[in-house]
């Protein structure tokens, strides 16, 4: 057979292992293509459930904190003037002063006023009612009426909503973030401002507190709290900018997604 | 279902082809009936496609494919290759892109997200669609040079090429078709009833 036949031969030869080979590869793409899309799936199904337990988690400890703060406003508060007012009525003889009866009754309203002040309170913590902005403030409000911290809040006009669960989610970021600062910071101002930019939600939080070296943070992995506020983060594709330095306060600017595909 | 039947006439002229049957008579109109079966082949295996398709403009390809493909292999068979002078190869290239392509259609369909739970490996003709796949892909270029390997001075060395290339292919095709049996899971349903 001349060389050139024998050319050709081997090229037929070739080219048809090259064409199985060609739909073996084809077979291979759609295997892995599926596999991907499985596995894919399976992670979006993962971040969900991780978002659901986030979401649960988030609401229990509002509940817990609601209860504390009840728990605390009774104790400290109604329980001490209720006290007050049995004193004053064991001091009571057969004959009361018109003072004494006076000061028992502005107890008894102020006891009134208080219990009617955190029923409404409590009625106005729902998150999924009142919105992320108001929670806020009231948060801000209650923290203010201490007296040991004065307090900014600042919402831009063009805010939009997010989605209630989100919502739940930010709101505890937030308060941890708060309660951070109330008991490392020092701080005498704390100040919020939640806007808008393009596509995204952006909440700052700052102090003028002792600041700390942000290396440290990196370094140890300390700061259970912080911790904590990126790993809810993650459960709203939002990201945690952490700013601070010792003596200059912090800043903490959270950048939320409000278009999520997550849920 | 009409499967079985399809490949017990498969057996009748791959026997009566390698020569064990009919020897005389075959020889004469051995173009004729390869020409007729490979036709009555990819109309099969096209209603076969048709029948697993589950989007309704597949379905249409193949509705469309099959009268046009029966046309042109009547007209090819008469007025060019001729039925019993050599092998339908224009027509036969023909069809094997659109097996091609009717494969490619449904492993687009497998991939789609309303798919994915299935697992493709236990589909019985995820396994049909593979071998038709490998069998048609790595036969194009034998047959398209069918004339010229078996009419050239070459003869010997291009039919023993041909013979390998498509026997290698076949065992492919058969082996891809046993494991989809194997997987069919009216067989298992059958093979697990008491006889009657």
């Amino acid at each position: 057979m001349p060389r050139q036949q024998e050319d050709i031969l081997i090229t037929i030869v070739v080219a048809s292992v090259f064409f199985v080979l060609l739909g073996s590869f084809l077979l291979l793409i759609v295997f892995v293509f599926l596999r991907r899309q499985r596995k894919n799936r399976e992670e979006k199904e993962e971040m969900k459930n991780r978002f659901e337990r986030t979401l649960l988690k988030t609401q229990l400890e509002i509940q817990e904190q609601a209860f504390s703060y009840i728990s605390q406003e009774i104790h400290d508060n109604i329980g001490q003037i209720l006290s007050l007012v049995r004193l004053n009525l064991n001091t009571f003889d057969t004959v009361v002063s018109e003072e004494k009866l006076n000061q028992t009754d502005e107890l008894l309203g102020k006891a009134i006023k208080d219990l009617r002040d955190l029923s409404h309170n409590l009625q106005k913590n729902r998150i999924y009612d009142i919105g992320i902005v108001e929670s806020i403030r009231q948060l801000l409000i209650s923290i203010e009426k201490t007296g040991q911290y004065q307090t900014s809040f600042l919402a831009s006009d063009n805010f939009h909503i997010l989605d209630p669960s989100t919502d739940i989610i930010l709101y505890r970021m937030i308060q941890e973030i708060i309660n951070n600062i109330i008991k490392h910071a020092s701080a005498s101002t704390i100040d919020v401002e939640i806007k808008n930019e393009q596509d995204t939600t952006i909440i700052r939080i700052s102090d003028n507190g002792v600041g700390f070296d942000t290396r440290l943070l990196q370094q140890e992995r300390s700061g259970i709290g912080l911790q904590n506020i990126i790993n809810r983060a993650k459960t709203i594709d939002a990201s945690v900018d952490v700013k601070s330095e010792p003596g200059n306060g912090t800043t903490i600017t959270l950048n939320i997604n409000p278009k999520s595909s997550l849920i | 279902m009409y499967f079985i039947p399809f490949l017990f006439l498969t057996v009748v002229i791959e026997i009566t082809g390698s020569g064990w049957l009919f020897t005389d008579w075959f020889s004469i109109y051995r173009y004729a009936i390869y020409n007729i079966f490979t036709t009555i082949e990819f109309i099969f295996y096209s209603l076969v496609f048709y029948s697993q398709f589950r989007k309704a403009y597949f379905k249409k390809i193949v509705v469309l494919f099959i009268p046009v493909f029966t046309l042109l292999v009547i007209a090819n068979l008469t007025f060019l290759q001729g039925l019993n002078k050599t092998f339908h190869t224009y027509t036969f290239l023909l069809g094997s892109f659109f097996i091609v392509v009717f494969c490619c259609c449904f492993f687009y369909e497998s991939v789609l997200p309303e798919r994915i739970d299935e697992q493709l490996s236990k589909q019985p003709f995820f396994w049909i669609s593979s071998g038709l796949l490998i069998y048609y892909l790595g036969s194009v270029i034998i047959n398209a040079l069918f004339d010229y390997l078996t009419t050239n001075d070459m003869k010997i060395e291009g039919v023993r090429i041909y013979g390998i290339i498509n026997n290698s292919l076949n065992v492919i095709l058969y082996t891809s078709f046993i494991i989809s049996f194997f997987l069919c899971p009216d067989n298992k349903k059958i093979s697990s009833l008491p006889s009657l």
